[in-house]
C-alpha cells in the first residue's frame, strides 16, 4: 500500500470520526472543536490532491475563521451563559436513514463508472495559475466578489452593532 | 506528495511527545490532592464566579471584520505570484478589489466598531 493510499485512509477515518462527533457530542463547545478537526482533515485531503493553495485556504478561512466565528458566537450569546452547553440530537434514527439514503444514491451514481487509476499530474504552479486566471479571464467575477463580500460585511455590521 | 513525509514525521512526533510525557507523568507522579491544589489556576489570584461569563459583543464584531479581511488575504497570495507576468493590469485589478472592500472598513469605522467600549 503506497503512502498516498495510507494517508487517504487515515484522513478518511479522521474525517468521518470527527464529523460524527460534531453531530453526536453532547457538549456544544466540544462539537466546535471536533468541527475544527474535521475542517483540518479536509485540508489534508486537498493536500493529497496536490491542491496546496486550496489546503491553505481551507486552514485559513475554515479552520481559522469559521471556527473563530462559531466560538465567539457562543461566548457572546447571553442565553447560553451559565447554562450547561448541551445539545441533544433527537431523531438520530431518522438522520441515519437519510444519511444512508444519500450514501446509497451516491454509490448508485458511481457504480459502473471507471475510476482513474492515477490522477493526472498538475503542470506548473497551481497557485500562480489561479492568480493568472483570476486576474485575466475571471477578473469581473473577482471584482464582483469584492462587492458581495462588502454587502455581507455591511449587513453583518448593521445587524450586530451595539444599540445606540 | 512525497515532500510531505517530513511533515508527517513531525506530526507523529508532536502527538507522541504529548501522549508519552502525559503517560509517563501519570505513572511516576505522587497523588496527594487537597483543596487548594485542585483549585482552578488563575495566575495565583483567588478564582471567583463562573468561567462562563458573557463576553462583550465587540469580540464578535471584530471576528466578523477579521473573516472578511482573511478572505481578502487569500487572494493576495495568487495575485503576488501572477504579478510579474501580468504587470500593471494586475495592480489595477487588485487596487479596485481593495478599494471596494475598503468601503466596508470605512463603514465599520463610521459605525464606531473599531472603538473599544
Amino acid at each position: 500500500m503506497s503512502a498516498d493510499v495510507l494517508a487517504f485512509w487515515f484522513l478518511a477515518i479522521v474525517l468521518v470520526g470527527s464529523a460524527l462527533a460534531v453531530v453526536l457530542t453532547k457538549n456544544l463547545f466540544h462539537a466546535v472543536l471536533w468541527l475544527a478537526l474535521a475542517l483540518t482533515g479536509t485540508a489534508g485531503v486537498f493536500l493529497l490532491l496536490d491542491a496546496e493553495f486550496l489546503a491553505a485556504v481551507q486552514l485559513l478561512l475554515y479552520a481559522g475563521g469559521i471556527v473563530t466565528i462559531v466560538v465567539f458566537a457562543i461566548v457572546v450569546t447571553e442565553r447560553l451563559v451559565g447554562e450547561r452547553l448541551s445539545q441533544t440530537s433527537r431523531r438520530i434514527g431518522g438522520g441515519a436513514v437519510v444519511a444512508g439514503g444519500v450514501l446509497a444514491l451516491l454509490l448508485n451514481a458511481m457504480r459502473g463508472q471507471p475510476f482513474p487509476a492515477a490522477r493526472p499530474e498538475m503542470a506548473g504552479d497551481l497557485t500562480r495559475l489561479i492568480g493568472e486566471t483570476v486576474l485575466t479571464r475571471f477578473v469581473l467575477p473577482f471584482e464582483l466578489l469584492a462587492v458581495l463580500m462588502l454587502a455581507a460585511l455591511m449587513g453583518a455590521i448593521y445587524f450586530a452593532r451595539p444599540d445606540e | 506528495m512525497g515532500g510531505y513525509l517530513s511533515v508527517v514525521i513531525y506530526l507523529v512526533m508532536i502527538v507522541a511527545f504529548a501522549i508519552v510525557s502525559l503517560a509517563v507523568a501519570r505513572v511516576l507522579r505522587p497523588r496527594r490532592p487537597f483543596a487548594a491544589k485542585l483549585q482552578t489556576y488563575e495566575c495565583g489570584a483567588e478564582p471567583f464566579g463562573q468561567a462562563w461569563v458573557q463576553f462583550p459583543v465587540g469580540f464578535y464584531l471584530v471576528a466578523l471584520l477579521f473573516i472578511v479581511f482573511d478572505a481578502l488575504a487569500v487572494f493576495l497570495f495568487p495575485w503576488v505570484l501572477a504579478l510579474r507576468g501580468l504587470g500593471m493590469w494586475a495592480v489595477v485589478a487588485m487596487v479596485v478589489f481593495l478599494a471596494i472592500l475598503g468601503l466596508g472598513w470605512f463603514y465599520a469605522f463610521r459605525e464606531r466598531l473599531l472603538e473599544w467600549q
